[in-house]
């Protein structure tokens, strides 16, 4: 079972297709990359790492590191507020 | 871009500070997940976080730079006390919109700017989805923010997504001078496919590989297809484009630096031989929007309407999937959920 996509052509009646999508129980659309083909997957990525999140909490120099989410925690192997200011002084 | 804030002892100080803390930076980077922390494609996946979180940082930042940076936009080099120039790399974030559409600015060319306002609507050339949602208004959605977000329906649904209101609609002013919302301009436009195209994370973290089609007119994996991506025809296909060639040397550099101070990873150990930094070799034409990326429903709707126009058809699942907008676009966090709960309230 998929979720239902529901294509309006320029001209003619509406065609359904299903997608390789579920509803978790959570709520949340989500694909299971193993049942699709690769060039669909890497797109079904797409679609999940393109959510943003607003209620994030802003960063601040009295953030504890524990509260970095894990890609600020990243970012941080590699850049500081040294090299920020240094590369953006100008 | 300096602007005016106040010096290290608390006085008022003009053009002194910084536009963009770092803060405001990571604050940005907070709000999207999976920029530098990816689903990153099969191809890459062997790769650890950090080290494409690398590549990914200096792919955005040879974008960044160069789109802000004085050739892109027609500013004065800049220079050092001693009058010598400041290398290209530290010359970004000369300017937070396009310049050519400030009416204050010197830059300012209000044929340019008209003949640009062809490509996007403003609310008087807005469809009725969007004049149904936002105030009347003569605000110009001119290019603002490190993305350049551009066009009242862009805005729009920038705004849903970041502040779930009309915030920016009604004050497009804040992707220029709010430096959080600066930063989520450019990573709207790096992290969400538009247009039939993938996004450039999708190009950066191997969501994205080139089709025979796409490998026929020069793209290949890696920075060049960003380049060919933000740029096309402007750019790419040209041999001694300077700031297309200023963007891959820029990368070049930063993916040379970095690297883990243990020896554990560098950014260039992420870089296939296959990929091409540089787009000079890419056919001179648009990004194809008609390949992997050319079907991305963005949209939930809650029913839709029967052939003999009365019945309403509601979904099992709680929503449908579909390419029109309604009030449910899928980045927006819990746009699902929001939808499903609709459709039952329904």
């Amino acid at each position: 079972m998929g979720i239902t996509y529901l294509i309006y052509p320029d001209s003619g009646p509406m065609e359904m297709e299903t997608l390789p999508l579920y509803v978790s129980s959570y709520g949340e659309l989500c694909g299971n990359i193993y049942d699709t083909d690769e060039a669909t997957a890497r797109v079904l990525y797409a679609a999940a790492d393109g959510q943003f999140d607003p209620d994030a909490a802003a960063i601040t120099a009295d953030t504890l590191e524990d509260d970095y989410p894990e890609n600020v925690k990243n970012l941080l192997e590699f850049l500081d507020e040294e090299d920020w200011d240094y590369y953006t002084a100008n | 871009m300096q602007v005016d804030g106040t010096d290290a002892d608390g006085t008022p100080c003009t053009e002194c500070v910084g536009f963009s803390s770092f803060w405001d930076f990571l604050t940005a980077v907070a709000k999207v997940p999976a920029f530098c922390n990816a689903n990153n494609g099969p191809a890459y996946a062997r790769f650890g976080q950090v080290a494409m979180c690398a590549k990914e940082f200096a792919s955005l930042v040879a974008v960044y730079v160069t789109q802000t940076g004085p050739i892109h936009n027609d500013l004065p080099e800049l220079v050092d006390a001693d009058g010598n120039p400041i290398a290209d790399y530290l010359s970004g974030g000369q300017t937070t919109e396009e310049n050519r559409c400030v009416s204050t600015h010197d830059n300012y060319d209000e044929t340019w700017c008209d003949e640009l306002k062809n490509h996007y609507n403003n609310y008087a050339q807005a469809d009725s989805f969007y004049t149904d949602r936002i105030d009347v208004n003569t605000e110009d959605y001119y290019p603002r923010g490190a993305g350049y977000v551009m066009g009242i329906e862009h805005y729009y649904w920038m705004s849903q997504i970041l502040y779930g209101d009309n915030t920016l609609v009604d004050d497009p002013s804040i992707l220029a001078t709010d430096p959080v919302a600066f930063w989520l301009a450019g990573l709207k436009t790096w992290m969400i496919p538009q247009e039939g195209r993938p996004a450039p994370h999708n190009i950066i973290t191997g969501q994205w590989e080139p089709t025979e089609d796409e490998l026929d007119i020069g793209l290949s994996d890696g920075m060049g297809a960003v380049s060919a991506l933000l740029y096309g025809a402007s750019q790419c296909g040209i041999s001694k484009h300077p700031v297309a060639n200023s963007r891959k040397s820029i990368y070049e550099g930063l993916i040379a630096l970095l690297n883990a101070d243990d020896g554990s990873w560098t950014a260039a150990d992420t870089i296939y031989s296959w990929e091409d930094n540089g787009c000079e070799t890419v056919k001179r034409m648009a990004f194809p929007n008609d390949q992997d990326y050319a079907v991305l429903p963005q949209f939930a709707a809650i029913s839709y309407l029967g052939d003999d126009g009365f019945t309403v058809n509601y979904a099992n699942d709680g929503c449908y999937v579909v390419d029109h907008e309604t009030d449910y676009i899928i980045w927006q966090k819990d746009a699902w959920k929001k939808c499903s709960v609709a459709a039952v309230e329904a």
